[in-house]
């Protein structure tokens, strides 16, 4: 063998140990960057010839070091956790939002709202009985009828944006999955190319990974890294990214009886060739759940209770007689549904059209107000009725909120545990620093007693004894 | 957990710390600040729920306070009314016990009977009793007055009624003829008062001591009815100022009810409060102290 073989090997481990300091510093620079992954350097020893002989080699196993790979720390496993966690919890999230928003319109305490409106009205009634001739008394009575109607009114305009708010949402998540599924599979084409040059796309893939978070913490999917580096994201059958290119979704409006009969359309995502997707997790698939199933839920409530509202005045109010003695008026016009719900045209704008009396009763008399009147506080009225939905309102939005919050903690525990295994700690890396700073100056130590070996071979050489 | 200890990791962890008992304490102020324990119903649907009771309950007693007073009026009014009528009845009788005395001259009986004709419209007067101009004994009848001036009813017999607790409504006024006779044109005495008091009066001029008689066992009846309509009055009037009781109790009672389903125990929150901040600060503390640990401190 060589005697600068000797030499080599030492510049082997110099080499080497400052790539390994080079890595170190990139990982201390990252230590807080999210979505960064730390990243090792895999070493091996550079293997002399094989086998020792008298032709083929030579007594020496090996001939220094080398960098085998500098890879990322990722656990598969823990990241499509992560994945499928935060993308619940995205979904359940969304849907609590929805509701959160819906019962800040429509739920309070009873001091606003329908629900103090309804309590109002039949003080105004109670009123009414005690001084059935005063058309004062009739005008809050149909001012405090006409909040009601307002109150309905904006509790539907309330759902309806709220409704709203997410069909518009729904058209935003899409154009960002668009504009991710295309950004992946560009940098898709990037990392291949990377790979096969043997060139270091460590960084390349975390920035595809970060994307890919985004994406399914949007939609979900199920993605799957090839071996070449590429990756491929399926949808409900659909492959949004795959073999370096995107496909392309599209949101579509389609009729729908349950929606339609509250002006509203079922909002739906489709592939290019119009197949309706059915997405299962992420914020997508909350905005659609919240905006096609939930809002509509509540609507239904609504409407149901607007028509029980006015059938149970109209039901009283009919069959009494206003001050000129006509029956027959109705008080809440409901066939507009609870959007359009009001005072009927019979009484309003005229106090003297409320039935405050019976039918055939003198005209101070009350039997048609104490039914009114009565109707606030009846354990089936419409005031009761109200309560209840609210109540149960709260009730599910609670429950949506807990789920939404516990899917959250789930996610984060999946986070951190991510971090456990992909994130930088200093100490470590402080550790190899000095490990690495050690063996190269090891390294260079080899290299001057190389040299001191090699002085006294070529300058001292038949000195001996002079 | 793999037991790696990472920086990243670190700041997520203690980033979520702090903002859980940052929300602890904002949310220990929030009930301070407002008063109230919730926010909205979802933060506790079953008390949102008996929120909403109370509410109702204190809204329905506020309200038959109101009927109570309203029927307290009327009772007042009409027991006024009939105390004075019973007084000026008495003195009819007086009157026609006078008239019926032999020893009466014709002048004077024809003094007394115009006495007795003012009487009767005195209690005409009376009978057309009004509150905020509505005639008490008219029933549900809107006209300005019960009876005319000749006597003649106007109003019906409808009732007028309060609800003045959950289960009991109570009739307020009566009508005329129940209190002061159904007219009778074939037999005056069988009539209302002011015809009894009309025949009466008819009667003594024509000096007829039967005739005048009859009428004071007549004026008797209709005072009986009066009185019984008294009694009537007067038993609701106290059945009214028990219930009066019972009802402001209970809204007492409620007031407090809600007041301590919806309102904030200030002593529990301000601890509340106080413990919050505790943790905030030891969590702020405890995440200064750790970040700043490092591997680093130790090596030069």
């Amino acid at each position: 063998m060589s005697d600068f073989a000797a030499l080599n090997t030492a510049f082997t481990g110099l080499d080497v140990h400052r790539r390994r300091i080079d890595v170190i510093g990139e990982n201390i620079a990252n230590a807080s960057t999210p979505g960064y992954r730390r990243r090792t350097v895999d070493l091996s020893a550079i293997e002399g010839p094989n086998g020792l002989g008298v032709f083929t080699g030579t007594d020496r196993a090996g001939r220094g070091v080398e960098i085998r790979s500098i890879s990322r720390v990722i656990d598969p496993l823990l990241e499509a956790h992560v994945r499928s966690e935060t993308s619940r919890a995205a979904s359940l999230g969304i849907q609590a939002e929805a509701l959160n928003e819906l019962e800040a319109n429509w739920a309070s305490f009873g001091d606003s709202g329908i629900s103090a409106a309804l309590r109002d009205l039949g003080a105004a009634f109670d009123d009414l009985v005690n001084d059935p001739g005063d058309t004062a008394i009739r005008a809050i009575v149909l001012q405090r009828g006409d909040a009601v109607a307002a109150a309905v009114r904006d509790a539907h305009a309330a759902a309806i944006d709220v409704h709203n708010g997410l069909d518009g949402r729904v058209d935003t998540v899409v154009d960002r999955v668009n504009s991710l599924a295309s950004s992946i599979a560009a940098s898709d084409a990037n990392i291949i190319a990377a790979r096969a040059a043997g060139a270091d796309a460590a960084s390349l893939e975390d920035g595809r990974d970060a994307l890919i978070d985004e994406l399914t913490s949007l939609v979900g999917g199920d993605v799957r890294y090839d071996d070449n580096g590429g990756v491929s994201i399926t949808l409900d059958g659909l492959r949004l990214v795959g073999d370096g290119r995107a496909a392309t979704l599209s949101t579509a409006r389609v009729a729908d009886a349950a929606l339609g009969v509250h002006g509203l359309d079922r909002v739906e995502v489709q592939t290019d060739n119009g197949r309706t997707l059915t997405i299962r997790s992420g914020d997508l698939a909350g905005t659609l759940d919240a905006a096609n199933g939930l809002i509509g839920e509540q609507l239904n409530d609504l409407a149901t209770f607007a028509q029980e509202l006015a059938d149970s005045y109209n039901t009283a109010h009919t069959a009494g007689a206003g001050l000129d003695g006509t029956t027959g008026r109705s008080f809440f016009d409901a066939t507009g549904g609870p959007g359009g719900f009001s005072l009927h045209a019979d009484v309003a704008g005229d106090p003297t059209a409320i039935a405050a009396r019976g039918a055939t009763a003198g005209s101070l008399d009350t039997t048609v107000a104490e039914a009114l009147a009565a109707l606030s506080d009846s354990p089936d009225g419409p005031s009761a009725a109200w309560d209840q939905l609210v109540t149960e309102l709260a009730s599910v939005t609670a429950g949506a909120m807990q789920r939404a919050n516990t899917a959250g903690q789930t996610a984060a525990a999946a986070e951190a545990a991510r971090t456990a295994t992909s994130g930088v700690s200093l100490d470590e890396e402080m550790t190899e620093l000095i490990s690495a700073q050690r063996a190269y100056e090891a390294s260079a130590r080899m290299i001057s007693t190389v040299d001191e070996m090699l002085n006294t071979l070529i300058n001292n050489t038949g000195l001996v004894g002079r | 957990m793999t037991g790696r200890v990472t920086e990243l990791g670190n700041v997520n962890r203690f980033t979520d710390w702090g903002s859980a008992a940052r929300q602890r304490l904002a949310q220990a102020e929030q009930q301070i600040a407002s008063g109230r324990k919730y926010e909205r119903p979802s933060q506790a649907p079953v008390q949102a729920g008996e929120i909403l009771q109370s509410r109702h309950r204190l809204a329905r007693l506020q309200q038959f306070v109101r009927n109570q007073n309203s029927a307290t009026e009327w009772l007042q009014s009409a027991d006024a009314s009939l105390q004075s009528s019973t007084a000026a009845l008495t003195r009819a009788r007086t009157l026609a016990l006078q008239a019926v005395n032999a020893s009466t001259s014709s002048e004077g009986r024809d003094a007394i009977a115009a006495e007795i004709r003012s009487v009767a419209r005195e209690v005409l007067s009376l009978a057309n009793t009004t509150i905020d101009g509505r005639p008490i004994f008219a029933g549900t009848h809107d006209g300005a007055a019960a009876y005319d001036d000749a006597g003649q009813y106007l109003g019906d017999d409808g009732a007028v009624r309060r609800r003045v607790d959950d289960d009991l409504t109570i009739a307020v006024g009566n009508n005329g003829p129940a209190v002061f006779g159904a007219a009778n044109g074939a037999d005056p005495y069988n009539g209302s008062v002011f015809q009894v008091l009309e025949e009466l009066a008819v009667q003594i001029e024509a000096g007829s001591v039967d005739g005048g008689r009859d009428g004071i066992e007549a004026i008797d009846a209709a005072m009986s009815r009066i009185s019984d309509e008294l009694g009537r009055v007067g038993g609701i009037g106290s059945r009214l100022d028990a219930l009066g009781e019972r009802t402001l109790d209970e809204e007492l009672r409620v007031t407090g009810q809600l007041s301590q389903r919806e309102d904030t125990d200030i002593a529990e929150a301000v601890i509340r409060l106080r413990s919050a901040e505790a943790s905030y600060e030891a969590t702020l503390a405890a995440s200064a102290r750790s970040l700043n640990r490092s591997l680093l401190d130790f090596l030069r």
